[in-house]
């Protein structure tokens, strides 16, 4: 039974909720707007916003010679808005597939990174750039490598966890298992490999929103549309999987399949993003945690804002690593760290029980 | 959906406008063909127009200077170039805007004798080198081939990117992609610059395209000389007599196998290489088997990775003595040939393992066989290389460090 204590309780969460979540569709605009504006052809804010209407309207804007000087359509069209768009889709959909991970675990520490997906895509993108072996050929061959090896590891633990019982233990350490695995495949490749291939393994590893694109950004767009949407229905299963495995099966939860299911689709959305962006782990691991620590555990709730929280993390990241040095673009994996640790700690640190 | 469809048509549109610059300039009756009867109607136009007042419809200053180039070096006709990674590529204009990733195609060029404001972009690594690229300096930041800066480059507005055509193939490739969907204008080249097998080749083919036939053969002869003398030596001694040769890159004890570029290296220069059938392309050999192998000569390279030191911005030549002093004293390292005899090299990568690789054959080819090359002079060759194809003015007497011992 619900006191009127309670109700009131669930006013003001309900209420807190809704502006976490509009504050956040604020803030991610709002930098989405700032983002398409720089970058290191100098382009000023005036003419980055004349060049998206030129490409809207092809013909409609008539260009000053200075944009069709600096090639600004092109600039603003073949390569800001992509990136935008793409760090904002990637963001979202690692941050949900890390909360999904981390509810059905019951693990904090879960994500990409743990579970050995993030290490069995960078080997499988080692074993494209080092050996030039893979199923797909040409552009592909790493995309494909990294995507292919990443959902391999995801039922490679499944298939480990459904032989020894599912459990959250059994997935998670056969995760770390994984990942130790897959590591020293990739630290062999690049300690053979001569040094233009390594050094393109490392810079796959950093993670990068560089090699985004109009069809990767639709790939991406097409299987978050796909997946979040199943995955907010359910979210209930997940708050019931939260409480352990008994309490889910006494409320009618299929505890089995909703975990085999929900980790499947977690991987998914992880493993269509990295191949794309290489490891960009970590946003997984911290945008649930600092959303649960603002809006509490409903993973009705948890979802979409954490998906709005890895949004605006990652596409701050790639802001900050567009400008940070003039003329240089810092990986985006490398700066979310530097972005997102600080704030996860602070919030952690204030935190009276955490 | 709408987006890109958008997008779509604004390439069109964007297509539309290069198709149309397809044309060569100047060419009157549209045949494909400049002849000199147009270009010098072209020309009277022009002067016309600009002298006499007169008023037929001149061709623009930049057409004419077109025009004036194809009649002058492409026989009037569009130039169809095939580039090291076999793509074809046809040019109606000639290239005035160029960016380079590829820092040894810069230097090629340069030994073609490109004018430095054809140059409009070059990577980091050409900006980071003042002391060798002195006129490169302040021209546009494209980064690496691993992280390109996309908007520096596709604002510099180049008519050509250059690539490499077998390093990084893949990061080449999403380079070529990104450019591409940003100005669909732009055309790409790959080249290598510094592989033996395709050296002369590509001098050659870039000599065409930029109009250097002449400086093209004069560099290629100088080269010839260099390695058709190596090579007119070394092919003479029977495979029982090359002496053999261990090679270490900067990580100690990682040498080069089978196929690697300095595997081909020591072949050129007459020497046997003793993990030459190992098929990692770059094995981290055992000390064991060095010892056992009991190589004639060793070679050590540095310029990278802990013994980043040497070449043309350092002037202290004490670091190379040190890495040399280093080998010799490896743990029973004394019983091998090579520290015995005082057989021990250390060369610089910039002189073997980039486009002024011939200059560190030579200099391999003299040390493993002394007797027979006493009139080859390295240092020279080097020396000619700087001043007359480089067009540098760097005197290898006071400055540089490049092999041990001298």
């Amino acid at each position: 039974m619900m006191t009127d204590f309670g109700r009131e309780e669930y006013a003001r969460l309900a209420e807190k909720r809704a502006l976490f979540i509009t504050g956040l569709i604020v803030i991610l605009i709002a930098l989405a707007g700032v983002a398409v504006t720089i970058g290191s052809a100098g382009l000023s804010v005036a003419d980055s916003y004349i060049a998206i209407l030129a490409g809207l309207f092809p013909g409609a804007v008539d260009l000053p010679d200075r944009m069709v000087e600096s090639n600004a359509v092109g600039i603003v069209w073949g390569w800001r808005l992509h990136r935008v768009l793409f760090a904002v889709a990637a963001g979202f959909g690692l941050a949900i597939a890390g909360a999904v991970m981390q509810g059905v675990l019951r693990n904090p520490l879960a994500s990409p990174f743990t579970l050995g997906i993030a290490s069995a895509a960078s080997c499988g993108a080692s074993i494209a750039i080092v050996l030039g072996a893979g199923l797909l050929s040409g552009g592909l061959l790493v995309i494909g490598n990294a995507f292919l090896f990443a959902m391999l590891a995801a039922a490679a633990i499944y298939g480990m966890a459904r032989l020894r019982g599912m459990g959250s233990e059994t997935m998670i350490l056969a995760g770390i298992a994984l990942m130790y695995l897959f590591s020293a495949v990739t630290s062999l490749l690049q300690y053979l490999g001569t040094a233009d291939k390594v050094q393109a393994v490392v810079f796959w590893m950093f993670g990068s929103l560089d090699r985004s694109s109009w069809p990767k950004l639709g790939i991406v767009t097409v299987v978050l549309a796909a997946v979040v949407p199943v995955l907010l229905w359910r979210a209930w299963d997940l708050n019931a999987l939260a409480e352990g495995d008994e309490t889910a099966k006494s409320l009618g939860v299929p505890v089995e399949r909703s975990m085999a299911g929900f980790m499947l689709a977690a991987s998914l959305v992880t493993a269509v993003i990295i191949c794309f962006t290489g490891t960009i782990g970590f946003i997984g691991l911290v945008a649930p945690h600092i959303t649960r620590m603002v809006i509490g555990t409903d993973h009705r709730a948890l979802l979409p804002a954490s998906g709005l929280v890895g949004a605006v993390l990652l596409l701050g990241a790639d802001c900050l690593a567009r400008t940070a040095i003039p003329g240089t673009i810092i990986p985006v994996g490398i700066m979310t760290a530097f972005l997102g640790i600080p704030f996860f700690l602070y919030l952690f640190m204030r935190r009276r029980d955490a | 959906m709408t987006r890109k469809l958008l997008l779509l048509v604004c390439c069109t549109f964007l297509l539309v406008g290069t198709a149309a610059a397809e044309a060569i300039p100047c060419d009157r009756d549209g045949n494909g063909t400049l002849t000199s009867s147009e270009l010098a109607a072209a020309i009277l136009d022009s002067l016309d127009a600009r002298f006499m007042g007169g008023t037929v419809e001149a061709p623009s200053p930049v057409d004419l200077r077109d025009a004036a180039f194809i009649y002058e070096h492409w026989d009037g006709r569009a130039l169809t170039i095939t580039d090291s990674s076999g793509r074809a590529t046809t040019l109606t204009r000639p290239l005035r805007r160029i960016a380079l990733f590829n820092s040894d195609t810069l230097d090629m060029l340069r030994s073609l004798g490109l004018e430095p404001d054809r140059v409009v972009g070059v990577s980091k690594y050409v900006l980071e080198d003042p002391v060798f690229y002195p006129e490169y300096q302040g021209k546009a930041n494209l980064g690496s081939i691993w992280s390109p800066d996309y908007e520096q480059a596709a604002s510099i507005h180049p008519d050509a990117v250059f690539l490499y055509a077998t390093l990084s193939e893949s990061s080449c490739a999403d380079i070529e992609k990104t450019l591409r969907s940003i100005d669909p204008g732009i055309r790409f080249f790959r080249f290598d610059g510094y592989r033996p097998a395709t050296y002369a080749e590509e001098a050659r083919t870039l000599g065409l395209l930029l109009g250097k036939e002449e400086e093209a053969r004069r560099f290629l002869s100088f080269h010839r000389n260099v390695t058709g003398t190596v090579a007119g030596v070394v092919d003479a001694i029977p495979a029982e007599d090359r002496v053999s040769v261990y090679l270490e890159s900067w990580h100690d004890y990682k040498s080069a196998g089978k196929g690697s570029g300095y595997d081909e290296k020591i072949e050129l220069a007459g020497g046997r290489n003793i993990f030459g059938e190992n098929p990692v392309e770059y094995p981290v050999v055992d000390p064991e088997a060095v010892i056992s192998r009991n190589p004639d000569v060793i070679v050590k390279i540095v310029g990278a990775g802990e013994l980043a030191f040497g070449g043309y911005g350092d002037d202290d030549r004490s670091s190379f003595e040190t890495v040399c002093r280093t080998i010799g004293n490896r743990p029973v390292w004394d019983r091998i040939s090579a520290v015995r005899d005082g057989r021990v090299h250390i060369i610089h990568s910039d002189v073997i393992g980039g486009p002024e690789y011939f200059i560190g054959t030579a200099y391999l080819a003299k040390w493993f066989y002394p007797d027979l090359f006493t009139d080859l002079d390295p240092r020279a060759v080097h020396q000619q290389y700087l001043e007359e194809f480089q067009h540098l003015d760097y005197d290898l007497d006071e400055h540089g460090t490049f092999v041990y011992p001298a």
